[in-house]
């Protein structure tokens, strides 16, 4: 009988406490667009986080809210009882909040989608971004950056809704906005990153600038993500095997420049480097560069990876700090902004 | 009240949507006999009006009966009027009868509000056995997309397929029992009083969702299956459906729980009796009551 009272008293306690510590930690994260319970995110990357999704929120009116917390028992209903408990998407004037909640200490990630939006945001799209896109980071260990790039998708995806108007109107949303939707997966954080497949090597020799760059979409499509490719420059090779290369980063990319139509092709530092453009309105696709060497153009993302930027509407832009003037010499007939658009 | 109108009514407080409407309207074939005498609806103003003047009638009738005067008596006017220091028969019913009225009002006030408070409780339990029925709808729908790519890929791929006539047979297995449980649960919002059918649907249902755990973990044994695009996204799909219905079963047991109990506790249940609410049986099966099938892939 005393050992009968002494455990319901335990087990009381034991309940009070995670009840506790739950409440805590619903008041730790409110108000906060990046939330971390543990430790996982430094500063730094909360602080890029906050700043990203801030402009999320600001451009796209979407509340995207991400908490990093530990043992949280099943992700799915715990998800679904924090998006209520935190307000996500209150701070969104059309209601419009995505959670993404990971656990490393289980290993799971997920991603709650309201009602409403679930008709933008389907259970398998949510699917495809984590596991064609987070993930991939999450194993290399990269968690933050897994973040970003799935919000990268995340924003192209509102972007197709907002132009063909698939968004709820906030007045015919229901008053539960928290139905269980979106979807969860194994986070595999830092399990070691898998390189999608290679492929055969794309020689570029004998190519224009511009049968280099049509080559090389033609390797995403194929989904070659060999980071040795010999269109590719030295300098590119190097940083490509450092690289996290996603299946859907590939797609997306693909896609994307399929949209797009060449503008010019123009060269600089006598004839050793040579640059792709396109239409200045076409701002989601940004010039390729390519640099000569053995004879043969080559792709440089080096070099383009120092120079252009994006927002958080995918749109390219010059870190003017960075450009070099032979560099701006090749698109002297446009004219760009202190920030570095073009126009 | 017309079933129609209830949906309407949820539709219009944005307690459902025209999806989960849709859903209500094929469960509610058959059943609607039983939802226009089980459910309720809210007393309006005019409604709360109408049982005022009924009231106030009955205290002029009881102030009336009260009266030590036959109506067909001479009125002795000396003693119905007022005389210094005390108050006439004319005035001495008229007080009675305000007093009671006073006391009644209140009482009117408070039956109102807990009757509607009651109906409106009732309402929330069957907003979120629309979002349960919406969702295992959903489900059932999302099979026949799933056996087809699974076969599709099994024609295919025939001559690699080891397994290939199991795979078969628990596609078929799968389509059947999503068949009988839709079945099933036709009617099914018109029997949320019924403990017995509730615990056989939800247990038919788990049943579905057991045969798709199993079948999806057939389909595991082929990873180039398993990798496809379009395979991701029906896993997507379904794994996402069963979440949706987790949290929905939650919701709906947990206001199960608030209007069972509202209509339980003191003063809650003198109304209830008076306004013949009856109570709703959770939706839970007979193992693992609590604990709802996982589809992890």
């Amino acid at each position: 009988m005393k050992r009968k009272i002494l455990l319901t008293l335990g087990l009381s306690v034991a309940l009070f406490s995670t009840a506790v510590v739950n409440a805590q930690n619903i008041v730790a994260c409110q108000g906060k667009m990046v939330c971390d319970q543990t430790g996982f995110l430094s500063n730094d990357q909360i602080r890029g986080l906050t700043e990203y999704h801030a402009a999320l929120l600001e451009r796209y009116d979407i509340d995207l809210k991400v908490v990093v917390a530990t043992n949280v028992g099943d992700i799915g209903l715990k998800a679904a009882a924090m998006f209520k408990e935190l307000g996500v998407g209150e701070k969104s004037s059309t209601r419009k909040g995505v959670l993404l909640l990971i656990d490393p200490a289980q290993d799971k990630v997920r991603m709650e989608i309201p009602a409403g939006l679930d008709a933008v945001y389907t259970d398998g799209f949510v699917t495809y971004l984590q596991q064609r896109q987070m993930v991939p980071f999450f194993s290399a260990g990269r968690v933050a950056d897994g973040v970003l790039a799935t919000t990268e998708l995340i924003v192209g995806r509102a972007q197709k809704a907002a132009k063909n108007e698939e968004f709820i109107a906030p007045e015919n949303l229901p008053t539960i906005l928290a139905i269980g939707a979106g979807a969860q997966t194994k986070a595999s954080i830092s399990k070691g990153y898998l390189a999608p497949a290679g492929g055969p090597d794309v020689s570029g020799a004998g190519m224009s600038p511009q049968q280099v760059v049509d080559a090389y979409h033609q390797a995403l499509a194929q989904g070659n993500a060999s980071p040795d490719l010999s269109i590719y420059s030295r300098a590119t090779k190097d940083l490509k095997r450092s690289w996290v290369v996603t299946p859907a980063q590939m797609k997306m990319e693909l896609n994307t420049y399929q949209s797009c139509q060449v503008d010019k092709v123009s060269t600089a530092q006598n004839g050793q480097m040579a640059f792709v453009r396109y239409g200045v309105r076409q701002r989601q696709c940004a010039p390729y560069f390519l640099v000569k060497e053995d004879g043969e153009w080559k792709l440089d993302f080096s070099t383009m990876m120092q120079y252009i930027r994006f927002n958080v509407e995918n749109k390219w832009h010059f870190d003017m700090s960075r450009v070099s003037p032979s560099v701006l010499s090749a698109f002297a007939d446009w004219q760009f902004d202190k920030n570095g658009y073009p126009y | 009240m017309k079933f129609e109108n209830k949906i309407e009514e949820l539709l219009g407080t944005g307690k459902i949507n025209p999806e989960q409407a849709a859903a209500l309207r094929r469960s509610l074939q058959g059943g609607g006999a039983s939802v226009e005498m089980n459910y309720h609806r809210g007393l309006s103003f005019g409604g709360m009006f109408g049982i005022a003047v009924i009231a106030i009638f009955a205290v002029i009738i009881i102030g009336g009966a009260m009266s030590p005067q036959s109506p067909q008596d001479v009125q002795n006017v000396a003693q119905t009027l007022n005389q210094p220091g005390g108050l006439g028969e004319m005035n001495k019913s008229m007080t009675t009868g305000l007093s009671i009225l006073l006391l009644a009002l209140p009482a009117i006030i408070w039956f109102s509000a807990s009757y509607n408070g009651l109906v409106s409780k009732e309402e929330n339990v069957l907003a979120a056995w629309a979002q349960v029925e919406s969702n295992y709808q959903r489900r059932l729908d999302l099979i026949p997309n799933l056996v087809k790519t699974v076969k599709a890929y099994a024609e295919h791929e025939g001559s690699t397929f080891a397994n290939i006539a199991k795979l078969r047979e628990q596609a078929d297995v799968l389509q059947n029992a999503g068949e009988k449980t839709r079945e099933l649960a036709q009617g099914s919002v018109g029997k949320l009083e019924d403990e017995s059918y509730m615990k056989n649907l939800s247990n038919a249902q788990q049943r579905v969702g057991e045969n798709l755990k199993n079948f999806m973990m057939t389909v595991e044994a082929y990873p180039n299956l398993r990798s496809s695009d379009q395979f991701l996204e029906l896993q997507g799909q379904i794994e996402g459906t069963e979440n949706r219905i987790n949290v929905a079963r939650m919701a709906f047991n947990e206001s199960v729980n608030d209007f069972n109990g509202a209509i339980r506790r003191m003063p809650g249940s003198l109304v209830s009796g008076l306004g013949n609410f009856h109570r709703k049986a959770y939706f839970k099966s007979d193992e693992g009551a609590d604990k709802a099938v996982k589809v992890e892939f």
